[in-house]
């Protein structure tokens, strides 16, 4: 007895009864469940900006749009959005310029006017400015702005204060 | 949940997508009357359900999953010679399926681009895993008894006569597992899946010379390594 080599179709054969090795009975209806919770679970890990992208696609998908018609149409977008902000002026930034230049004005009020706000006679002023500076009267009682109104022990027994 | 006849794997014999016992013309919206090639029916049949499927049709995908799953289980299967690992390299393989379903252009078909990923993950998996294996096979189904292959071996090859179903795998099972991942990755999809050289190489993206060249070298080495199965034949005229 001897043995002869494996021929060529004799391998093929005997490989093509691999096909014959079968998962266990129910597996592949199982199958489908089993997908169905790896897909959820992957749903769950997926960081919110690719719901978001997703989301956003799936709203366009209908209008069928091309990537290259979507992406000229939003630099038209931008486009517009620049055009309309150069055309018409900045209120907000007005609204700025005009607080800022009011707090100025104040402040500039403040400093030349000719009272001084609650500053204590024993408190010295930190930064003295010797071109504005008040020039009071040492010996002068001090008053104090309570509500725009000049208060002073002078006055205060003229006027008391109600609350 | 609702019980889904399949085919099972060994109607899987011929060369292109098998034709699946899944009622999937109802579920592509098809009459079926008309009189189709079985292979453009199911060509045809996947284009339907990845098209809905690409718009967020759940049902579609579903569809695509259980008339795929056998020959995409066999693949993996045969490729790692282990249950539990294909189980899960299949998910895997679905998961990506479904993520990227939507970039599917339809260049190639359906079952090429899914049977291309299912071979690119099992073939990283294997490359990762190294030479840390272990086999975990399926059981072998009665129905190759009546196997005519299986017969005819039965007749010529005394081993196949005298071993027993289980250690015959065991030993075919071992040789594959022998071989390099591409190797055995050509031959799964050839000798065992049937699928003709062109489609083997789309699906690894290597060409069809390549292919052939595999599939001559992983065979001598298979039929070195399996001659223990081959006929025997009496010599006692001449001793």
């Amino acid at each position: 007895m001897e043995n002869q080599p494996l021929n060529e179709s004799q391998l093929q054969a005997l490989l093509r009864l691999k096909r014959h090795e079968t998962p266990p009975p129910g597996y592949f209806e199982n199958l489908l469940d089993r997908v169905h919770r790896r897909q959820r679970e992957e749903m769950l890990r997926r960081p919110a900006w690719q719901i978001a992208l997703e989301r956003i696609r799936a709203f366009f998908a209908p209008l069928q749009m091309d990537w290259r018609h979507a992406g000229s149409m939003a630099a038209l977008l931008v486009a517009g959005v620049f055009a309309i902000r150069i055309a018409i002026p900045d209120r907000a930034a007005d609204a700025s310029q005009l607080a800022v230049r009011t707090a100025s004005g104040s402040a500039a009020l403040a400093q030349n006017g000719p009272m001084l706000t609650l500053q204590p006679p024993s408190v010295q002023p930190l930064a003295p400015q010797e071109n504005h500076r008040v020039q009071r009267d040492p010996s002068a009682p001090v008053r104090f702005i309570i509500d725009a109104q000049p208060v002073s022990y002078e006055r205060h027994e003229t006027t008391p204060i109600r609350f | 949940m609702t019980a889904i006849s399949l085919p099972l794997l060994s109607s899987v014999s011929s060369p292109l997508p098998a034709e699946s016992a899944f009622p999937a013309a109802a579920l592509a919206g098809k009459s079926g009357a008309r009189e189709m090639d079985p292979q453009a029916q199911s060509r045809n049949e996947d284009e339907q359900l990845v098209a809905r499927a690409q718009t967020g049709d759940s049902a579609a995908f579903d569809a695509l999953v259980v008339k795929h799953s056998a020959r995409l289980y066999a693949l993996v299967y045969n490729m790692t010679s282990n249950h539990d690992d294909t189980d899960d390299l299949l998910q895997d393989v679905w998961a990506k399926a479904y993520r990227s379903i939507g970039g599917f252009r339809g260049k190639s078909q359906f079952y090429t681009w899914l049977h291309s990923v299912a071979a690119n993950t099992t073939l990283n998996f294997l490359k990762r895993r190294g030479r840390r294996w272990m086999m975990s096979l399926d059981d072998v189904d009665n129905g190759i008894l009546q196997d005519k292959e299986f017969v005819e071996l039965q007749s010529t090859s005394t081993p196949v006569r005298e071993s027993d179903l289980a250690e015959m795998q065991q030993k075919i099972n071992e040789a594959m597992m022998k071989l390099t991942p591409d190797h055995r990755a050509v031959v799964t999809m050839f000798d065992i899946q049937g699928m003709p050289h062109a489609d083997i190489a789309k699906v690894l993206g290597i060409g069809e010379g390549t292919v052939r060249s595999r599939l001559f070298y992983a065979h001598k080495q298979l039929q070195a390594w399996l001659s223990e199965f081959a006929p025997v034949h009496s010599n006692s005229h001449s001793a």
